[in-house]
């Protein structure tokens, strides 16, 4: 190698800037997203903790721990509870992708915006299970939702519920955690009761359990799922994808695969949402955003977490590449996510769009153009614009007052 | 130094409505506040760590090998869980503290419409009391602590909607709750989403802490150790062979005797029978005739009993009236004034896990013991003394650490309690895992220490 080249890429890694210093990190997929930029409550989110997030064409709507919000052409524009939302805990959001109704699983029962008008449904008012909705999905003409007393399915076009319990499928607690819809099939994440898939066509359950049945270990790797509470599930191309604060497991139909940390270099067992796109599977955790290649040989694995470890996101970001549970190449992020403590993700073209508990952090293969950063809505001025922030936030521009209204934690 | 007898509960009359609540409402009570205990609890450090195997890898839940899931079949499992201690990898430690007038602390407990309710209300009463010896002692930084209670109904996973109110209504700091297995994990799921810390006092659940959640925190021994200890007990020192289980008909005497069931299994000696009993046992099946005949059948020589005080008294008086003499042991619900007055003279010689020792806890559960009865008519049980270590805890955490959530966790996570019922402090797990003891009923009392169980956990 050329003496220069050779310095030229030492000075860019020195400078933690990604480029053509990539050379460390092997190709393939996942592919590695280098650039990186975030949005907390400076720019417009009504709280930093992101819990969840749904793409929606050019708009993305965020759940935050204190409203909701869309962001569109680069402005929020957000909601709260006095505009209609059910709870300012948002915990899940949805996207019908026919009619662009927007649904928001809160702390207080499920909310749908639909052409500009809101309609809560709360256990009350309604056949919803609970009123805290831990997951939202949309399937054809019904919506799902997964609570603490049965997985809910709101039959919108005649407004009528089914709850799904114990009493009437395969799961010895009704406690739902999460729930998806793909391909004919709605899966749902149970808490104690694995994951169910339920046959839209045959209207039919299907339950997967631990073979092995007990909490504190994992008999054999690869042999079902490796812990009975699971919480996220995915289902794309075939391969089934379902998390826990255990590890992760994947199943082809025929066979089961576990994946964790120590083995596969999954940023933590601690897995908070799972989403695939192809067969590619996005690993939410509390210790960072990790990628796996399901149709991989070698489980490659990238995973983006704090260089010095987490809570230490302040000192610099990167990706690092797992092939077979090694660690094969790092690239160091010129910004990062805007915390290792991930709640969810979902995609808009190649970019990632990334709630973590310190605000909304975008992934992208290209440079990202300068933002300006504007609020929406004179209803909800909020605090002063700030200029987009481009790394991950130090503690102390973490530390901003606790605004009115939100408990304080 | 002047101790209690060392017993849990002398012969008393039930008072249900004792604590004096009227109905419909929760909230401390109006007296005013008592004159600080003699002795104020105190950190220290003799609580004892995670237990480890021979390799050093930290040992679950004080299992021993034998009782280890597969064992007999499998050196190691692919992964054993729960052998790291538990941390929480997100934000919040730096925000500011929250403008408050009084410190809140949740407490969701069964008070009404429940068969816990005589655990909720003794709860509810410890709770009480450790706050009003913490605001006697100026509180936080001058500031008092009030309880938010709010009754735990069990409809409709109602306890996750309570979470939600506690942190997001109310402002709690910590939240302490609740009695039912099911619906403590309702409610600690949402606390986790929340990330705000909840001490358990009443649920003995064994899988609790089995959900890896960093925000959780058991101070009373659970029914796992209860299991084993009752195990051992049984098999190794009175060497039984065909114990018999009866337990209530939901979570808590399912999961209650799931260990103690796997734990026969794995000693071999498999249970040869396990019956259950309605809930509404009092208007659908009185006399227990089911059980009765099918422990006829059976014929056991021991019985273990998994149920509430009252349908557990009832249940031995008529095992008894039927005949059947096989020893019962049970679980440390029945240490308790309803068991006596459902069994009457046959609760003699009954044999319960008491998961606390009052003589660990010297002089403050002496004091702690002369001023709950003086305020309350009737000595404490073993949940009212809890409730009153927990909402300690709680007390000393966020004296510690101030009103920050992370904060409070990352406290109580390393704090060590000289509490009126032993030392507590927390496993990998954040449960507090003390070893319990074996107690009989004498005379209309709970002897703590008889018999003495040669292996404990």
């Amino acid at each position: 190698m050329p003496r220069t080249l050779a310095r030229s890429l030492l000075v860019l890694s020195l400078l933690g800037l990604p480029g053509e210093g990539r050379a460390a990190a092997p190709a393939g997929q996942p592919v590695i997203h280098p650039y990186w930029e975030s949005y907390t409550r400076a720019d417009g989110l009504p709280d930093d903790k992101v819990m969840a997030v749904a793409v929606d064409g050019p708009r993305v709507w965020i759940g935050t721990d204190h409203g909701a919000a869309v962001l569109e052409d680069g402005a929020f524009r957000v909601f709260h509870r006095q505009d209609g939302l059910a709870h300012d805990a948002v915990l899940s959001v949805a996207v019908d992708p026919v009619s662009g109704d927007v649904w928001f699983g809160t702390g207080g029962g499920l909310s749908r915006y639909s052409a500009g008008r809101w309609t809560t449904f709360t256990q009350l008012t309604s056949g919803l299970p609970n009123d805290v909705i831990f997951g939202v999905a949309v399937e054809n003409q019904n919506v799902w939702v997964a609570t603490t007393a049965g997985t809910g399915r709101y039959r919108v076009r005649d407004h009528g519920w089914d709850v799904y319990t114990p009493a009437n499928s395969p799961q010895h607690e009704p406690w739902g955690y999460f729930v998806d819809y793909a391909d004919g099939l709605v899966w749902a994440a149970l808490w104690g009761g694995g994951v169910l898939e339920f046959d839209v066509a045959k209207q039919t359950w299907k339950s997967y359990l631990d073979p092995d049945g007990e909490m504190e270990i994992d008999l054999f790797r690869d042999d079902g799922i490796v812990h009975v509470i699971t919480t996220g599930v995915s289902y794309r191309e075939g391969l089934l994808w379902a998390s826990t604060y255990f590890g992760l497991s994947r199943y082809d139909g025929h066979q089961w695969r576990s994946f964790a940390e120590t083995d596969t270099g999954i940023a933590s067992d601690f897995i908070n949402f799972v989403k695939a796109r192809g067969k590619v599977v996005y690993i939410c955790a509390d210790k960072g955003l990790s990628a796996l290649d399901g149709a991989s040989p070698v489980d490659r694995t990238v995973t983006y977490t704090p260089i010095h470890g987490p809570l230490e996101g302040h000192r610099g970001w990167e990706a690092r590449i797992y092939e077979r549970g090694q660690l094969v190449g790092r690239q160091p992020l010129a910004a990062g996510l805007a915390h290792n403590f991930v709640w969810a993700v979902d995609f808009q073209g190649d970019d990632l769009w990334v709630a973590t508990s310190r605000g909304l952090s975008r992934g992208s293969l290209r440079p990202l153009p300068p933002r300006p950063a504007r609020i929406a809505g004179p209803e909800r001025p909020g605090p002063p614009p700030a200029p987009a922030t481009r790394h991950a936030p130090s503690p102390g521009e973490a530390a901003r007052p606790t605004p009115p209204g939100q408990g304080g934690r | 130094m002047t101790h209690p007898p060392r017993h849990l509960l002398p012969l008393g009359v039930l008072a249900a409505t004792l604590l004096g609540l009227p109905a419909g409402a929760y909230g401390p009570y109006p007296e005013p506040p008592p004159p600080p205990p003699a002795t104020a609890p105190a950190t220290t450090p003799t609580a004892p760590a995670t237990p480890t195997a021979a390799d050093g890898t930290p040992i679950y839940a004080n299992t021993p090998q034998e009782l280890a899931p597969f064992s007999r079949f499998v050196k190691e499992p692919y992964r054993r869980f729960f052998v790291e201690k538990l941390d929480y990898y997100g934000p919040g430690r730096d925000l500011p503290e929250p403008e408050v007038d009084t410190v809140v602390i949740g407490l969701l407990t069964p008070l009404e419409r429940s068969q816990e309710a005589y655990i909720g209300q003794a709860i509810l009463a410890g709770a009480t009391l450790a706050i009003d010896d913490a605001n006697a002692r100026g509180g936080y930084r001058g500031k008092p602590f009030a309880l938010d209670v709010r009754n735990d109904t069990g409809m409709w996973g109602a306890s996750a909607n309570e979470i939600i109110r506690f942190a997001h209504d109310s402002g709690a700091r910590v939240i302490l709750g609740t009695v039912d297995g099911a619906n403590t994990h309702i409610a600690i799921r949402v606390a986790l989403k929340v990330e705000i810390p909840m001490i358990t006092v009443g649920d003995l659940d064994p899988t609790l802490p089995e959900t890896k959640i960093p925000w959780i925190f058991r101070v009373v021994p659970d029914d796992r150790q209860q299991a084993y200890t009752l195990a051992y007990y049984l098999y190794r020192q009175l060497d039984r062979q065909r114990v018999a289980v009866i337990r209530a008909n939901n979570r808590y005497g399912r999961f209650g005797v799931r260990e103690f069931l796997d734990s026969s299994v794995r000693l071999g000696r498999p249970a040869p029978l396990e019956v259950n009993y309605e809930i509404d046992w009092a208007r659908t099946n009185p006399d227990f005739t089911l059980q009765i005949e099918r422990m006829r059948l059976i014929d056991p020589d021991a019985i273990v009993l998994w149920a509430d005080a009252a349908p557990a008294g009832t249940l031995v008086r008529k095992l008894r009236e039927a005949g059947i003499a096989a020893p019962v042991f049970a679980c440390d619900r029945v240490i308790h004034p309803e068991f006596f007055a459902a069994a009457g003279v046959h609760a003699e010689g009954v044999v319960a896990v008491a998961p606390y020792d009052p003589e660990a806890g010297g002089e403050r559960f002496a004091d702690f013991h002369r001023r709950y009865s003086a305020r309350f008519g009737q000595p404490p049980c073993g949940y009212a003394a809890h409730a009153y270590d927990g909402t300690m805890l709680a007390v000393q955490a966020i004296q510690q650490a101030g009103l920050n959530w992370a904060k409070i966790r990352d406290a109580l996570a390393g704090l060590q309690l000289a509490g009126v019922t032993g030392p507590i402090s927390f496993q990998h797990d954040l449960a507090n895992r003390r070893r319990v003891l074996l107690s009989t009923a004498r005379g209309g009392e709970f002897v703590i220490g008889e018999p003495r169980a040669e292996t404990r956990f």
